[in-house]
This record gives C-alpha cells, structure tokens and sequence, in this order.
C-alpha cells in the first residue's frame, strides 16, 4: 500500500520554479531517501505534502487524503521536521514537549524524555540558549515523540556531529523496522546509501529518478584518480570502460563505467605511483546521470 | 479550539497585558485625583484664554471638560491610554500570522493537527480578552479613584462605563484591521508599517473633517470618528443608545452605534483575514 501518492505534482512560485510534474509513490513502511542538490525543489514537494503550500497542478495524498483540503486530518498521523527548524526562543524542551502533547492529545513525554537521553539533550534548557544542533534534536524529538505513521524529515541531519547523525540514522532504521514509513530528504549521497532502500531524485524541480538505491549505484559508477610512473603510461590511451578528463600530467581522473576488479586486472601490469577510487558526490552523480542521459537520447 | 494554543498565546502576551494593565489603572486612578485640584470655575477662566480654533478640536465644549466628570473622561482618550490599547492590538494582530512567519514558528506550529482557524482565532480571542482587561481595568481605576478621592462634585462611576466599552470596540476594530494586514503579509514590520500609516491618516482625517470647513466629509472616512469617549460621558442621552433623534427629526448615531461600527469593522476584518490565512501559502522560514 502507498502512503504517499503524488501525480503530476507541480509548485509555481509566479515565474519562479519550484517543482514540475512529480510523481512518486512511497510504500508504507519504506526508508525513503529524497535526493536532490540545494535549491532543486526537495522543500517544495514536502511542504506541499504537509500542507504549508497548495499545489498549482496536480495532487498529493498522504493515506489516501489530499494533503490540502485535509491538512489537519493528515498531519495527526505524521511527525515533521523543516530543514530550518525554528521554534519559539521562550520554551525549553519540556513546555515544547507538554505543548505538542496537548496539540496532539497524547502523551509524548514519556517516549520524549527516553528519546531526549538518546540525543543527550537536556529538555529543561531554554530554546534561544541552544545552539543549532540542540534545536535540531529537540526537533526531532518533537516529530517522533508520538510514534507517527508517516515521519517526513527535511534534511535532518545536516547539523548534527557524526556521532549523533549515527544515533539519528540508528533511530530511522528501527522506526522502519516497527512498520513507520520514513521519508526524509537530503543531498548526502552517502546517507541515503547508508539508510535508504529506495530513493527518488530531483533536479530543477523535475524527478528524475526513482528507482532501488541498488540501480542507482549501478548508474553512480566511481570517481577514479590514477598518479603515473611515466609519461608513457600517461599518455597512453585509457580503455573504453574508463571515461578520463582531459589529461593533466601525470594524473589521469575520471569516471568508471564497469566492474570494479575488471579495472583492478586492467591496472595491475602498468606502472601506477598511486591511486584513488571512491563513489562520487552527489553533484558528480547528476552529471554523469545527465551525461547518459544526453547520450542516450 | 486547542488549550494548548491557548495557553501558548497566553504566554506569549502575559507580560505586555499585565504591565499595560498596570499602566492603564495608574493613569485612570492618577486622573481622578489630578482633577481633584482644580475647581471647575478656575478651568472655566483657564479656557476663556484658549484661542477660538481649539474648541473645535476638541470632542466636548470646554464648558464641559471643565466639569468634574468632563476632566476625568479626558483620560480614556489621553495619548497614554491610546498609546497602551494602539500598542496591545498592534503587537498582537501583527503577531497572529506575519509575526509567526517572520519568526518562523508558524511551520512547527501548523505541522501539528491543528486548523488554521483554530490558530488563528486563538490569537483573536486572547487579543480580545485583553482588550476587554485594559477596558475593564481603565473604568477600575476610575472607579478606585472616585471611591478614594473626593471631588468638588460626586460623579457616578456608571458614568464612564460607555467610554470604557467604546475604548474596547477600538481596540477591536485595530486588532482585526492589524490581523487582518497580517495574514497577507510575510514580515511582521511591514503590518505594523502599513498599520501605523493607516492609523496615522485616520488621525489626520478626523482632524481635517473637523477642522476644516468643507472637508466634514473626510472625518467619515477615519476609525477615529466613532471613538468618542469624552463625547459619551459628558451627553448621557447619547451614551447608551444606538441612535438617537434630534429636535430637527434627523438622526444621530448613539455610544452604542458608535460601539457597533468599530466591533462590526473589526470582526468583518478578522473574518476576511480568516479567509486569507486559510488559502495562503506559508513561505519557508524568512
């Protein structure tokens, strides 16, 4: 069953883009990962779905119901957090958690308090003495505290330490295992990869992919540096699955579009001082993706 | 409507309405017991030196300021007591949907399963409530002051009751029109802005409509017109009725006509800045 259902979605601000005909479906129970590089219409699309925008064509449903008209019927079931999570500066985490219970009719602070240990936040620190970090936990906190069906997260993670980003990744992944559906939008390739088991793609308001994160990989390929010995080797032609910007020196770097060990055969027998190959970046993966796009067509 | 919106608001306004309050009752109980020192003969000879143009600005005759009640009733339209109900509907109208975008606590806020009808006449009641304390507390400190203080002449306290309510129906009147600039606004400057340039050409219009000859027409167009409170103490015929009738048969509108256009404005705009906030877009925080 599809929790989240969108046809044709589309957000005009005036002239101003924001998000073109978007369809995508999310199963309930899903990790779902929103990709999308800064400005490419990720908030747009959530916004829409949790009611703050209406749609100027097309339509959003969350369990069935239009995320405009039934606004307030949806977002009892769901838990979200805005990429610029703002709260007001006079609360502390306590009197935000009492508030939201009575909001809600429900009582979070058991479940709010357990989850403040977890985030090692302390609830009774006012929110304008918190830093961006701490406001981004209790955030949090305050969008999982009633155990939602459906958690929407704008890029959730982007303050947080490493450390903490683990603990919030840990958390994602038990809700999905207990049946919640997740979705949550980022533009860290190597998040989504660590959580998500699907993901959709934006770019300039239009989705471009949305796929398993298993075929998106597949397209990713890996970012490739070779430093060679010799100016022969260097200047020698590279082979087909190898695609190599133009050359400088003796560093060849590039992209790989084929097996890893196939390379690794390839590279064995030549004179290599050092090499480097890693998945790419985010901005890296849209270009090659749009490259095959373009050769494609 | 949710008590935790209600108490949210509460929270947010408790400290502007109990030091305004305070403020309120300190001016009104303070006029009572200035106006115990002078005698009316002595303000009579005092307004004998005014030139002729000020009379006309003035809401009463001076023969009439000049009487105990008449020196009291100055004190619901004192610049003071404007000042507290102008900044009390201002702050909170401003507040109720362009103060929460401008912060960016609006997007928390309508993330929860609340209506944005239910927030926003959340907001609406509690800035009427107020209003109705700062009234309420105006005629108190009256009242404290008339059973304290003895004047030249006994004034009963039920005499300020309509300039009190019609001081309310003015603090509805600008806490809808605020609202009402709010919920199509993103900043909460620019409602205030736009308010405070309103309010201050309503003044104008009320001054230049009585002022000048020929230009009655324009003191029609300033919400300031019907707010009348010195009228309603010192004409008591005038001061509980809707309208009433003059020896030449035309009519006239009463305290509570005066009361009804501004309340009536007012909820006419709160109810127009309803619709708006319920078909606008919300922009992600400024």
């Amino acid at each position: 069953m599809s929790i989240i259902v969108t046809e044709s979605l589309t957000r005009t601000y005036g002239r101003r883009r924001g998000i073109d005909s978007v369809s995508l479906r999310v199963s309930e129970g899903a990790l779902f990962g929103f990709l999308g590089p800064n400005g490419a219409g990720k908030t747009t699309a959530i916004r829409v779905m949790v009611g703050l925008l209406r749609p100027s064509a097309g339509t959003a449903r969350i369990f069935g119901l239009d995320c405009w008209r039934y606004s307030d019927s949806v977002k009892a079931e769901v838990g979200y957090m805005p990429g610029d999570l703002r709260l007001h500066a006079w609360m502390d985490g306590n009197q935000a958690l009492r508030i939201w219970e009575k909001v809600r009719r429900r009582d979070l602070l058991p479940y709010g308090r357990d989850l403040a240990q977890r985030f090692d936040l302390d609830l009774t620190v006012k929110v304008r003495r918190m830093s961006r970090g701490m406001r981004q936990k209790l955030g949090l906190i305050l969008a999982l505290a009633h155990k939602p069906r459906l958690l929407i997260l704008d890029e959730p993670t982007v303050t947080l330490d490493p450390l903490m980003q683990a603990a919030v990744h840990r958390l994602l992944r038990e809700m999905a295992a207990a049946g919640h559906t997740v979705f949550f939008s980022s533009h860290t390739l190597g998040e989504v990869e660590q959580l998500c088991d699907r993901v959709a793609v934006i770019r300039e308001g239009r989705l471009v992919a949305d796929e398993s994160l298993d075929a998106l990989r597949q397209r990713a390929g890996h970012q490739v540096t070779i430093r060679w010995r010799d100016n022969a080797a260097a200047s020698a032609e590279p082979p087909p699955f190898l695609k190599i910007e133009p050359p400088n020196g003796l560093v060849w770097s590039g992209m790989l579009n084929g097996p890893v060990d196939q390379f690794i055969a390839w590279l064995a027998h030549r004179p290599v001082d050092d090499m480097s190959i890693s998945r790419p970046d985010l901005e890296t993966l849209f270009r090659s993706y749009y490259a095959s796009q373009g050769s494609g067509s | 409507m949710n008590a935790a919106l209600w108490k949210k608001s509460l929270s947010e306004s408790r400290w502007l309405l109990l030091s305004s309050a305070a403020l309120m009752f300190t001016v009104h109980w303070l006029r009572v017991w200035i106006s115990s020192f002078f005698s009316t003969g002595a303000l009579e000879g005092m307004f004998s030196f005014m030139p002729e143009g000020i009379e006309q600005l003035m809401p009463v005759p001076f023969s009439q300021v000049a009487t105990s009640a008449g020196r009291i009733a100055v004190a619901y339209d004192d610049p003071i007591v404007l000042l507290l109900v102008t900044v009390w509907a201002i702050s909170r109208g401003s507040d109720a949907v362009s103060g929460e975008l401008n912060r960016g606590t609006m997007e928390m806020l309508l993330a929860q399963p609340v209506t944005r009808i239910g927030v926003l006449w959340t907001q609406a009641a509690v800035t009427l409530a107020g209003g109705a304390v700062l009234a309420g507390v105006a005629w108190l400190g009256t009242c404290t002051g008339l059973g304290m203080i003895t004047l030249e002449q006994s004034v009963a306290p039920r005499v300020f009751a309509p300039a009190a309510l019609n001081l309310f129906a003015f603090t509805v009147f600008l806490a809808g029109l605020t609202t009402l600039v709010s919920a199509g606004t993103n900043y909460r400057s620019r409602t205030i802005g736009i308010v405070g340039g309103f309010y201050a050409l309503s003044m104008i219009a009320k001054i230049v409509g009585r002022m000048a000859p020929g230009w009655t027409w324009m003191s029609y167009t300033s919400f300031f017109t019907p707010f009348e409170p010195q009228l309603l103490v010192s004409n008591a015929a005038k001061a509980w009725s809707v309208w009433i009738t003059k020896t030449s048969g035309s009519f006239e509108l009463g305290g509570l006509g005066y009361d009804s256009i501004l309340i009536c404005l007012g909820f006419a705009a709160y109810l127009l800045a309803t619709v708006i906030f319920c078909h606008r877009d919300l922009p992600a925080p400024l």
